[in-house]
């Protein structure tokens, strides 16, 4: 789901484990079970869903990687991004009116 | 040239190993921990293991991984796995004999990760020989096939050796006739009452790999194993704690070292021994240059290369590159003890 109308946020009740000797982020999403490691893009954009709206969520992401791709790649890489953590179960959506 | 060793070290675990328990409702002839049926005295108890469970947690470990003994022989296993299953992704290694419906129902409920069955052949009369327990290739057959209806996630696990190599491609049948999509080949470890009958059952490296590649896998079929050129070096992630609280870095180093006992100190100070820091370092005399790509970890297994040659930094015998003629059918005989030392000042 992304949608421009509402907030992402952590889905309640997973565990995370920053691991930054290797670049990377375990979460453990305990229903059902499973455990993903993020990468850097992946980890940063799960942190950037900290309940904020989709265009706050976007600037931020856009100012941090804006030395690394144009704001065109950045949008297709956030909207992956978010898809995918989505997907899995590792972020909801909270629609806004 | 620069020395091996890791591109980085953990600061603190991130998966763990226990083992609930050394017993066991079966007799296996090859069992590492030497199990028997009933529990000793000093055995951690459900509090002592309850308090465990939180202080890894707040070191921030996130995988568990739990063996035995035979896990669900002990009556509080269930309860500690619920307990465990909130905030660990778990996983539990069985015999499988004791699964039945109604606690394969409990492990849906309780959201256990993957359940690992062994099954030590195809052939039931085989399988019940190591076991020593008629009829415990059935009840493990029969749990796997609840574990994949119920949806849980669950692989097959056997160890390789002479009286199984035969049947390697039936074991793998097997697994995909049970539903399980995941088969894994283990080596051998002279560990336990294993070591013990090592000339009986053991393999050269060439049989094993012979077997390996002789594998036909079916459509879907995922095979772990563990030889060339996926030997790693687990040490730099693995923590583990036996029955009796003591931290062993690795279920595979249970007889040859002790970071000291998670009821006496923390477990983070057992994580800072010498010993322990030097093994997750990686720092070893020689790598597999495939195998260190495929695994991220120089020297393979710190276990068997130390049960082989009796030094920490030793080559892992089981890779075929670093092996450099070591028969692995015969085992050096300061091994046949219980906790094993090499002669010779420590290396």
């Amino acid at each position: 789901m992304f949608s421009p109308n509402g907030c992402y946020s952590h889905t309640p009740n997973l565990r995370v484990r920053p691991v930054k000797e290797m670049k990377s982020c375990v979460v453990f999403r305990p229903n059902p079970p499973k455990l993903f490691m993020l990468n850097l893009n992946a980890w940063l954009i799960f942190e950037l869903c900290d309940g904020s709206s989709l265009d706050d969520v976007t600037q931020r992401y856009r100012k941090s990687v804006a030395a690394q791709m144009s704001e065109r790649e950045a949008d297709r890489h956030l909207e992956t991004g978010i898809r995918n953590l989505h997907d899995e179960g590792l972020i909801e959506l909270k629609l806004t009116d | 040239m620069a020395p091996i060793e890791n591109p980085f070290a953990l600061q603190k675990p991130l998966k763990l190993s226990i083992c609930y328990t050394e017993t066991c409702n079966l007799s296996c002839q090859h069992c590492y921990a030497d199990c028997s049926s009933a529990k000793a005295s000093a055995e951690l108890n459900s509090e002592e293991w309850s308090r465990f469970l939180d202080e890894i947690a707040e070191l921030g470990v996130v995988y568990l991984y739990i063996e035995g003994g035979e896990p669900f022989h002990r009556p509080d296993f269930l309860p500690f796995l619920a307990s465990a299953s909130n905030r660990f992704f778990t996983e539990i290694r069985t015999n499988g004999t004791l699964i039945t419906r109604d606690v394969t129902a409990r492990l849906k409920e309780i959201g256990v990760g993957i359940v690992l069955v062994d099954i030590l052949s195809p052939r039931a009369e085989v399988h019940d020989y190591f076991t020593g327990t008629q009829g415990s290739h059935a009840r493990a057959c029969k749990a796997v096939t609840y574990l994949v209806e119920a949806g849980i996630e669950t692989q097959l696990l056997t160890i390789l050796n002479r009286r199984n190599v035969d049947d390697l491609q039936g074991y793998i049948d097997l697994a995909h006739r049970l539903g399980v999509k995941t088969a894994g080949v283990l080596r051998p470890y002279p560990l336990g009452r294993f070591k013990y009958r090592w000339n009986e059952f053991s393999l050269s490296l060439d049989e094993m790999h012979a077997a390996l590649d002789a594998l036909r896998l079916p459509t879907g079929m995922k095979l772990m194993q563990s030889w060339h050129p996926n030997d790693g070096n687990s040490c730099w992630q693995m923590a583990a704690v036996n029955a009796f609280g003591d931290s062993i870095g690795c279920a595979y180093l249970r007889e040859y070292v002790d970071y000291g006992n998670i009821k006496k100190v923390s477990f983070m100070e057992t994580w800072e021994h010498p010993l322990y820091r030097e093994l997750r370092s990686g720092r070893v005399k020689e790598t597999c240059p495939s195998c260190s790509s495929s695994q991220g970890s120089h020297g393979g297994c710190r276990s068997t290369a130390y049960a082989f040659h009796g030094a920490w930094d030793a080559p892992d015998p089981f890779d075929r590159t670093l092996n450099h003629g070591v028969d692995l059918r015969v085992l050096p005989e300061w091994l046949l003890q219980p906790h094993p030392k090499p002669p010779g000042p420590p290396r």
